[in-house]
């Protein structure tokens, strides 16, 4: 099959997004349906076939998601009303917004690889500890069904 | 630029630290957090500022619990109804009227914002309905905001936008508070001056009084 020309095609934008806690390993797939029930819930079926949104990649804390130029602004708004994805609770902080893909890459950060720390008992529920940079501590309730998070810092966790 | 959040509480009652939240505040745009804590601190750049939140039906135990304040509270009061809402507005201490999407439509009304800008309290937006109700109750919460914000640029009391967090993952950064009131027809302009108005709500200016 011919592509179609590039004036033909559908100019786009690219979304950066955190994911945090930026631990969970979430499939694309599910990020896409978590965002277009935001997009259809705020503005509608039309608005959202409009956007012509995808989410392009996912990983390491981040996603990258697809919109149709002129409608990153309604994307961002739907990333920032995202509060739960396939169970869990997670917040997309939007960072940046660019007409490539290789553009978002550079500004995404490798995570900081940290020591190992054992799990932690807080209030008889034993947690999972996670450090993260800025002496910032995520604590994740261990077990197959966890929900349970915790954000705290490493003085918090001296303190008790 | 000193852009001001308001939180509604940190752990234990929440399940991110006070030390956290703030953190992420700074992070987020913002220099100044508005917390229920007991003492004011700095930590990093970002100020906290503690509040204390009232929430009654009766206006008679509102003017009791501002005899208890402490100097440099922030004091938030949750809205009533109509009669409650005309009570509390005018006392002395009372910084900022909280809630108001939660009540019927008429609660706060042209009278009600009258007075709110003649004693210089601030109604706040709560923009954490939004993230979390859907459909029908979400749609009634942006109907309330579109009619606050009609009043206010009516009668020009003050506004102040939070978002009333309880963990690190329900604070929004400034550019995504600007794009949600964008959803009930706020500008840039008027979103700025709702997360930097705190200072001019604290520092209540009392009418000129000619002592002889």
């Amino acid at each position: 099959m011919k592509p179609r020309p590039p004036t033909m095609r559908i100019k786009k934008r690219y979304v950066l997004a955190a994911i945090v806690p930026n631990y969970p390993s979430i499939d694309s797939k599910v990020l896409y349906v978590a965002i277009a029930e935001a997009i259809t819930g705020l503005y509608g079926d039309g608005a959202g076939a409009a956007l012509h949104h995808a989410v392009v990649f996912a990983g390491d804390g981040y996603l990258i998601a697809r919109c149709s130029r002129g409608s990153e602004q309604f994307l961002a708004t739907a990333l920032a009303v995202v509060t739960e994805v396939d169970g869990q609770r997670v917040a997309f902080r939007t960072l940046a917004t660019s007409g490539t893909i290789h553009a978002l890459r550079r500004r995404m950060r490798q995570p900081v690889e940290r020591p190992e720390r054992e799990d932690l008992e807080v209030d008889g529920v034993i947690y999972e500890v996670h450090v993260r940079e800025s002496q910032k501590v995520d604590l994740i309730e261990k077990g197959c069904n966890s929900q349970k998070l915790l954000f705290l810092v490493e003085q918090d966790l001296q303190e008790r | 630029m000193h852009c001001t959040d308001i939180c509604t509480c940190s752990y234990p009652a929440g399940d991110s630290s006070l030390t956290r939240m703030t953190m992420e505040a700074g992070a987020l745009g913002f220099d100044t957090i508005v917390l229920p804590v007991e003492q004011p601190a700095v930590i990093g750049n970002v100020s906290v500022l503690p509040a204390r939140v009232i929430e009654t039906r009766h206006v008679r135990e509102v003017i009791r619990d501002l005899g208890r304040t402490k100097e440099g509270q922030v004091m938030i009061v949750m809205a009533g109804d109509a009669s409650f809402i005309r009570g509390v507005v005018p006392l002395r201490g009372v910084h900022l009227l909280a809630g108001v999407e939660r009540q019927r439509k008429n609660a706060f009304d042209h009278v009600s914002a009258r007075l709110a800008a003649e004693k210089n309290v601030g109604v706040t937006i709560d923009l954490f309905p939004l993230l979390y109700l859907k459909g029908l109750q979400r749609q009634r919460v942006l109907q309330r905001y579109a009619d606050l914000l009609t009043l206010h640029r009516r009668y020009e009391f003050p506004f102040v936008i939070g978002s009333f967090a309880r963990s690190i993952l329900d604070q929004r950064s400034v550019r995504e508070m600007t794009l949600l009131c964008a959803l009930f027809g706020m500008e840039k302009e008027e979103v700025i001056r709702g997360l930097t108005s705190l200072p001019g709500v604290l520092h209540q200016l009392l009418p000129v009084r000619v002592v002889e």
